[in-house]
């Protein structure tokens, strides 16, 4: 090749990739496509190449993540049960389904944070926006799905923004990567809490995700880590802290990744327990009479 | 433009090297923070014979194989623009009457350098902070592997051009 043909071909190719850079930060859908062929070209071939034989290590391994993950899960329906018990006697919650998934791939992102890649795909019944727990807690989310692989945004990574409650009065707050705009500077791996409505952290409380419609992206009531660290009060409106993730986004192996199940049937109406006659089952109570 | 054994050979290390560099070797026990840039030394060994604007190029194309492994970057088309300023780096190193292996070597250590810099520029525009040690191992390891492989590609390349087969 004579060097002027070399000249316009890197000329053409840069201009091809500057186009693509400022579509994917416009959030273009084309981006998207070029992600998901790389996906479903260069997916399996990474899981043929991670899917040593799976030893019996590896295989209970998954199986206790598994496990934890149901536990956690049950022990959540089991609060909200009480709870709900305690309201009205009903039992609107429906449960989880688990799929155990294996990281093949990670890559530190250009931007900060870390980004997975996942054995299991849109075969195993994942969707984009499932929420991804390890036995300790939650993970992260899926943000790309290609027929056998799955591309996972790890908690903290720039840009991802997470609803959740504090402490045991529930406070509601957020959850997100340390930014440039930070007061405080934070160590390293931990996140910053915000709180969105009046209330003071405390050194020690559980932070669990509040949840989203439909679980997606994230399921509720799932541990995100436990504040160690509350910014002095200068005044501001609300207050914010640093949180220590329980995950360490390092280390991640096996996860479970939540696959949201659709309500089928309506949320029932109950009576109040001790009210005679409610306002909601006036008619039911008037029929029965 | 023909199709030669030395672009095959170029094509299938660079495929190659990016699912060794994403898949295998964090799952063999590498740490993250000391997996060598592969990808990037092939590309520096093929500059280093060649000149900057073959270099870009071949960065150009190379950082886009590695972008689009999952998990695919994000934003699209960063990688590839810095492994191309990486490649341009290397290939300033190339002199026709020097052939010795201390400059390519060099040429790595800068094309690694411009890199590192093209990261952290990135992760500071979007984080506020950078860890220094998580790219400074990542340059010490590249370097090393360089140190192995550079001699071997270099062997394999002026022999291919040397049969006509490149």
């Amino acid at each position: 090749m004579d060097p002027t043909h070399q000249r316009r071909l890197l000329a053409g190719l840069v201009v091809a990739t500057l186009a693509l850079l400022g579509a994917d930060l416009a959030g273009s859908g084309v981006a998207g496509a070029v992600r998901d062929a790389g996906g479903a070209v260069l997916g399996p071939v990474q899981r043929a190449l991670s899917g040593a034989p799976r030893d019996e290590i590896a295989a209970l391994e998954a199986q206790n993540v598994l496990l934890r993950a149901t536990v956690a899960d049950q022990q959540r329906r089991l609060a909200e049960r009480e709870r709900l018990a305690e309201l009205v006697g009903g039992d609107p919650a429906t449960g989880h389904r688990f799929v155990a998934a294996r990281v093949v791939a990670s890559d530190i992102s250009p931007l900060g944070g870390r980004g997975l890649t996942l054995d299991v795909g849109t075969r195993d019944g994942v969707t984009a926006d499932s929420t991804v727990v390890t036995a300790e807690g939650l993970a992260g989310r899926v943000v790309a799905v290609s027929p056998w692989t799955c591309d996972v945004q790890v908690l903290g990574s720039t840009g991802s923004v997470i609803g959740v409650r504090v402490g045991p009065a529930g406070t509601l707050a957020t959850v997100s990567s340390p930014s440039s705009t930070d007061r405080e500077s934070r160590p390293r791996g931990s996140l910053t809490l915000s709180f969105v409505q009046p209330g003071t952290p405390v050194v020690g409380d559980t932070v669990t995700t509040l949840g989203s419609v439909d679980e997606r992206p994230y399921a509720a009531g799932i541990v995100v880590g436990t504040v160690t660290a509350v910014d002095p009060d200068r005044g501001q409106l609300t207050r914010t802290a640093t949180v220590r993730p329980v995950v360490d986004p390092d280390a991640i192996d096996v996860v479970a990744v939540l696959v949201p199940q659709d309500r089928v049937a309506a949320r029932p109406e109950v009576p109040a327990a001790g009210a005679a006659s409610g306002p909601v089952v006036a008619t039911e109570q008037g029929a029965a009479s | 433009m023909r199709v030669t054994l030395l672009g095959v050979c170029r094509t299938a290390y660079v495929v190659v090297a990016a699912l060794l560099s994403a898949t295998l070797l964090p799952r063999l026990g590498v740490p993250e923070e000391w997996v060598p840039d592969l990808v990037l030394i092939g590309v520096v060994a093929t500059a280093v014979l060649r000149g900057p604007v073959h270099g870009a190029l071949v960065g150009l194309v190379a950082g886009w194989v590695v972008e689009l492994v999952p998990p695919v970057g994000s934003p699209l088309g960063l990688t590839p623009l810095v492994m191309m300023l990486g490649g341009l780096v290397g290939g300033l190193f190339h002199r026709v009457s020097s052939r010795t292996l201390g400059r390519a070597v060099l040429a790595l250590a800068a094309a690694g350098v411009v890199v590192l810099l093209g990261r952290a520029a990135s992760v500071i525009v979007a984080e506020g902070s950078v860890s220094a040690s998580e790219g400074l191992g990542r340059l010490a390891s590249t370097v090393a592997v360089g140190l192995l492989a550079l001699p071997v590609l270099l062997a394999v390349d002026r022999a291919l051009v040397r049969r006509r087969l490149g």
